[in-house]
């Protein structure tokens, strides 16, 4: 069996969105659609503004709220759990969108339709891999086999993330490390 | 040749103008059949018509068909881009400056109109029409929004905004006629 | 484009020839299956707005043509690069797998690459400003400005005898090999005006040249070897994001990673340990740690003994001179710190210090580079893998420099003065051993140059790979020389700036349009550029706007120009290889590297690996009579930071959605990083009565910006930040509004000209 999914290492991670931004030329989004970006931690999580991410998308889930809710079926469910979206069938009535805590539907209102992450399904059935993973230049955001790879270090539910166990996003993270700080001025 | 096909052709012409002099040719061209504005300052057009249309600033009203198309106002060669290349290649016809201008230039647009027209005169054939209508169709889902944009502009030369308008109405026009 | 009517199609009459019946006609259509495979039916169906087709992706690797370009931007990592084109249209961009060092990935830049290809705005025709500043622009063809363009410099030649009122600024916006045609084309024309020097990384250049004879850093990739890692100044996080995955690798194998910078950067919050450096004082503090060395006795003695020049005066320069306390009183480090890293960085080996440009930017960068190098030769971490002083290196850029170096014509009057270096890549002049030589100007300081040039003052200037009014420093002192130029060419992409200024500005291509082969200053892999798309419009690389010139004006004037007439791009890239480059990168021919980027063959991936240095000694050298020479102090020393002149230090690093002036304006860039920001304290933010959001005022002697703050810890409660870059036409943000260009201490010697103080820099804050 496969089961993939992304990992996010925000320990890795370096912020840099070249994750973000492999998707946009990948698919050549229009203005303004962004698939795939960098969520800044809090402050509680993280105590330095805008020095860790979760780096994120669509968390392709077991139990995927977009597809249930939605009236066409634009969504399908692969046997390897890619949550695939159908921007030919959608209509574009956005109750993916309302269904989803984790924001990976976008709207683009000028086409009148839904878009999401797909995990670049096309790329992974040649034996590649999606186009923001290839990207990363510290691993940070890795493709994982959740039935074959070891994921025990990683969480399903970091802070910050929202906690739907009943959808089962299978996105796994990894925490950041804050360093020794010395300081000058305070 | 017919007042319309001449226009078309003229139309063509003015867009494809590297200056002023070409400019002011189409444009005499356009005012024996429609009436015009007079123009005093040819440079004056010739200003207004490369901050639209060509630069080197980011241009006011980008002329190429795929920009108002295909939702992203800022890349040329886009799908629809394509889709016009393959189009043409249905005619038997390719542009010489093959991914160097793009396809969906409104002068080369306007060519292929003219070219299908001059064709039709010669050889009434429906797939000929069927495929004038399909330009004319094509057309007309972007110049309006092409000459809108023109318009919005502040301090843009007159005449220009007559050449907009008479491209609208020739376009109206033959589209009435195809139906 | 031509104006005959109806050549621009393939007329139809002639394609079916003038004696097809209608039945024939009839018969062609329907035998292509014209009408039933019209393109995109639904087009007729969908309303007004719809779009023709959804997003594509990927479509399966037969779709596309793949080639193999490179990055050739000013960064470190200059990555390998695929272009997938279809239909003779580039659709997306991948980074090379078969370097190592780029592993198949770009950056967020790289990635939008595509946009600044197919942007409706990019500079599409040669175009003229009737009127500098009026923003009145007509089109004039390549012939009418290349009339222009000669017939100008013939009339300086006429008036002056020289052509050095000819001034050309060039920098490092692209750094293919085949685009030193631009000083190519100067060469050939004859002797001219050059603004000389790099705004960037000069200081410590000079002071690696008079350490050790060379900037020669190790393989970046043998960071993984590294026991220990101080990343000084440097920001690999933002400026060298390949570099990571090997300074987490040696952590990942137990190395420790400290992070010495004033502001808690992305790469500070990977490390192990961060310390907030007052600016100014890493040399204050490398000499703290000298001396540590020698109280615990850690130093390398062996090796000092064997390669060290003057190290013993240097030494007695450190026990009289120098204390931990002082060190950490200078530096804000605390005493206690400095001691512990210290010997622990001692204590491992190997141990190496990545040596950052901006750490260099100050009035006494060179010298704290120095001592920062010295530190790094006292622990013996010189000449071995996994460690070494790193600063950049131009170990590969071993080329023919065939678009370099031309002749003047004969009978080419110049300049009789002493001259240094044209720039660090200056390989020498080739040709004639004339008497005379380019007249030499400090590029970092062009207004004043240009507003005190005499005899002959500079009439006309041609820019390419820069962005003069963006990057260049005192804004408004610019304006104010460009008034003296009777005529400024620029050669770019996109409207900038610069362009407003111009008399003429003449349109270039893209990477993917152009012929070249791309090395870096850091890594050491190889990468072709092959032409993957036509040139768009009317544009030129630079190699083709210098041969183009020479056309013209020898057919105006013969004799007046060297350059090769009707040059073809792709021969006079293959022309730049030679023997010691196909040696070198263990390849028989340029066609190799058709099959992806290669890797120099190194003898081992540490520099100075047989402790042969450069300098006269051939050892380190502590004590450097060059630097002497130069003007500087012989033995390394303490030097004095620049005295503030405002109230708050004003930090301007690179951005990572930009490079200089390039991506930041592109609408997909805007999408992650919509707006400039300031960043302050909150303490500071306090005393300002400054929320997040608010827009502020930052100004200082020079000028004034104004943009919205951020609060944030990550600066120095007594900091301002805001990252450099250029938003497009429409935002007029510029942070070199408010540097002034005070020289950095170092850069003559290898680079012709001192650099600039850029984070030597003060300013205001308040609520706008």
């Amino acid at each position: 069996m496969t089961r993939y999914a992304f990992s996010v290492n925000a320990e890795l991670c370096i912020g840099c969105s070249s994750c973000g931004m492999a998707c946009k030329n990948q698919y050549n989004l229009d203005p303004g659609m962004v698939w795939r970006k960098l969520y800044p931690l809090s402050e509680e999580i993280y105590p330095h503004k805008d020095r860790a991410f979760y780096s994120l998308a669509c968390n392709h889930c077991s139990q995927p709220a977009c597809l249930e809710g939605c009236p066409v079926g634009a969504y399908t469910q692969r046997e390897d759990g890619i949550v695939v979206h159908n921007e030919d069938v959608c209509i574009g009535c956005r109750n993916c969108l309302r269904n989803c805590p984790f924001g990976a539907p976008r709207y683009n209102e000028e086409e009148g339709h839904v878009e999401k992450c797909s995990m670049c399904w096309q790329r992974i059935d040649e034996g590649l891999l999606p186009a923001c993973v290839q990207a990363c230049p510290t691993n940070a955001l890795t493709l994982v086999d959740l039935d074959v790879d070891d994921v025990s270090s990683t969480v399903q539910y970091p802070p910050g993330f929202p906690y739907r166990p009943d959808l089962e996003p299978s996105t796994r993270f990894v925490l950041p490390v804050a360093p020794k700080i010395v300081r000058r001025d305070v | 040749m017919s007042d319309f096909i001449q226009s078309i052709q003229q139309l063509s012409a003015f867009f494809f103008a590297s200056d002023a002099k070409g400019m002011k040719t189409a444009y005499s061209e356009l005012a024996k059949i429609h009436p015009a504005p007079a123009v005093d300052d040819w440079s004056s057009v010739e200003f207004s018509f490369n901050r639209l249309f060509v630069g080197p600033r980011a241009l006011l009203a980008p002329p190429y068909a795929s920009i108002y198309l295909d939702n992203d106002p800022n890349r040329v060669m886009n799908e629809s881009t394509m889709q016009i290349r393959q189009f043409y290649g249905l005619l038997g016809l390719v542009s010489p400056w093959l991914n160097k201008i793009p396809d969906d230039h409104i002068a080369l647009e306007l060519d292929a109109l003219w070219q299908i027209e001059t064709a039709l005169i010669n050889s009434a054939s429906p797939q000929l029409s069927d495929m004038r209508e399909y330009l004319l169709e094509h057309l007309q889902l972007w110049v309006p929004k092409f000459r809108q944009r023109v318009l919005s502009i502040d301090d843009i030369h007159p005449a220009i905004h007559h050449i907009m308008d008479l491209l609208q109405q020739t376009l109206t026009t033959a589209l009435q006629d195809a139906e | 484009m031509q104006e005959k009517h109806g050549s621009g199609n393939k007329n139809i009459q002639q394609t079916l020839g003038s004696k097809v019946s209608r039945r024939d006609f009839l018969k062609m259509m329907t035998a292509v299956g014209a009408i039933a495979a019209l393109p995109g039916n639904g087009l007729l169906r969908r309303g007004p707005g719809a779009s023709v087709m959804p997003s594509t992706g990927y479509e399966g690797k037969d779709a596309y043509q793949v080639f193999h370009n490179a990055c050739p931007r000013n960064c470190y990592d200059t990555c390998g690069m695929l272009s997938y084109v279809k239909d003779g249209v580039l659709k997306f961009v991948e980074g090379d797998p078969a370097s190592t060092f780029t592993r198949g990935g770009l950056c967020v830049k790289g990635y939008s690459y595509p946009r600044s290809v197919y942007s409706p705005d990019r500079i599409k025709y040669p175009m003229k400003q009737e009127g500098r500043g009026t923003g009145n622009w007509v089109r004039i063809s390549w012939d009418e400005a290349l009339d222009t363009i000669a017939k100008k410099v013939l009339e300086l030649k006429e008036q002056d005898g020289s052509l050095l009122g000819l001034g050309m600024t060039k920098y490092s916006g692209n750094f293919g090999i085949t685009h030193y045609g631009v000083e190519g084309m100067m060469s050939s024309l004859g002797y001219t005006t050059r603004f000389v020097g790099t705004p960037c990384w000069p200081a410590g250049i000079d002071a690696q040249n008079f350490d050790m004879g060379n900037m020669w850093c190790n393989d970046p990739e043998d960071m993984v070897h590294s026991k220990y890692i101080i990343i000084w100044g440097a920001n690999p996080s933002i400026n060298s994001i390949h570099s990571m995955k090997y300074i987490n690798e040696a952590k990942r194998r137990g190395a420790k990673v400290l992070v010495i910078d004033p502001i808690f950067t992305q790469t500070a919050a990977k490390a192990n340990e961060y310390w907030q450096i007052k600016p100014g004082a890493d040399g204050a503090l490398a000499l703290g740690m000298a001396r540590h060395l020698l109280d615990k006795k850690l130093e390398d003695k062996a090796w000092l003994e064997e390669n060290g020049e003057g190290y013993s005066e240097f030494a007695s320069y450190l026990r009289r001179e120098i204390t931990v306390d002082w060190a950490a009183e200078q530096s804000g480090i605390p005493a206690e710190r400095i001691k512990q890293i210290t010997e622990e960085f001692a204590s491992v080996k190997p141990a190496t210090i990545w040596l950052g440009y901006g750490l260099q930017r100050h009035t006494n960068g060179g010298a704290m580079v120095r001592a920062i190098d010295a530190f790094v030769a006292m622990t013996g971490n010189i000449g071995k893998v996994g460690g070494g002083a790193r600063y950049g290196h131009l170990f590969t850029w071993g080329f023919n420099y065939n678009a370099l170096v031309q002749s003047a014509p004969e009978g080419s009057i110049g300049y009789t003065g002493v001259t240094g270096p044209m720039g660090e890549f200056d390989t020498g002049q080739g040709g004639n051993a004339a008497t005379y030589t380019d007249r030499a100007f400090n590029i970092n300081k062009i207004a004043q140059e240009i507003l005190d040039a005499k005899e002959p003052p500079v009439r006309m200037l041609y820019v390419a790979n820069k962005n003069v009014l963006s990057q260049d420093f005192d804004r408004n002192k610019i304006i104010e020389a460009f008034k003296k130029l009777d005529l400024i060419v620029v050669a770019d992409l996109f409207f900038n700036p610069t362009v407003e200024q111009a008399d003429i500005v003449l349109p270039t291509t893209t990477l993917f349009e152009d012929w070249t082969v791309n090395v870096s200053y850091w890594h050491y892999w190889m990468s072709i550029n092959e032409q993957a798309i036509a040139p768009m419009y009317e544009t030129k690389s630079d190699i083709e706007i210098a041969s183009a010139l020479s056309a013209k004006i020898n057919s105006i004037k013969a004799g007046s120009c060297t350059f090769p007439e009707n040059i073809d791009p792709k021969e006079m890239m293959i022309k730049e290889f030679n023997d010691g480059i196909y040696s070198l990168f263990g390849i028989n021919s340029w066609e190799d590297l058709k099959n992806g980027a290669r890797k120099a063959k190194l003898v081992s991936s540490a520099s100075w690996s047989d402790n042969k240095f450069g300098t006269p000694s051939g050892k380190y050298e502590f004590k450097s009579a060059i630097a002497e020479e130069y003007g500087h102090s012989a033995l390394v020393k303490y030097k004095e930071p620049r005295e503030a002149y405002a109230s708050y230090r004003l930090l301007t690093p690179h951005s990572m959605y930009g490079l200089h002036s390039q991506f930041q304006n592109l609408d997909w860039m805007l999408d992650y990083n919509p707006e400039p920001l300031a960043y302050i304290h909150p303490k500071l933010a306090r005393e300002k009565g400054l929320v997040d959001g608010d827009t502020v005022r930052v100004y200082n002697k020079t000028g004034e910006v104004q943009l919205k703050v951020s609060v944030n810890d990550i600066v120095p409660a007594d900091t301002i930040l805001m990252y450099e870059a250029w938003y497009g036409q429409n935002n007029p943000f510029n942070v070199n509004i408010l540097v002034d260009d005070e020289s950095s201490d170092m850069g003559k010697y290898k680079t012709g000209a001192p650099g600039v103080a850029i984070h030597d820099q003060f300013a205001e804050i308040e609520k706008a």
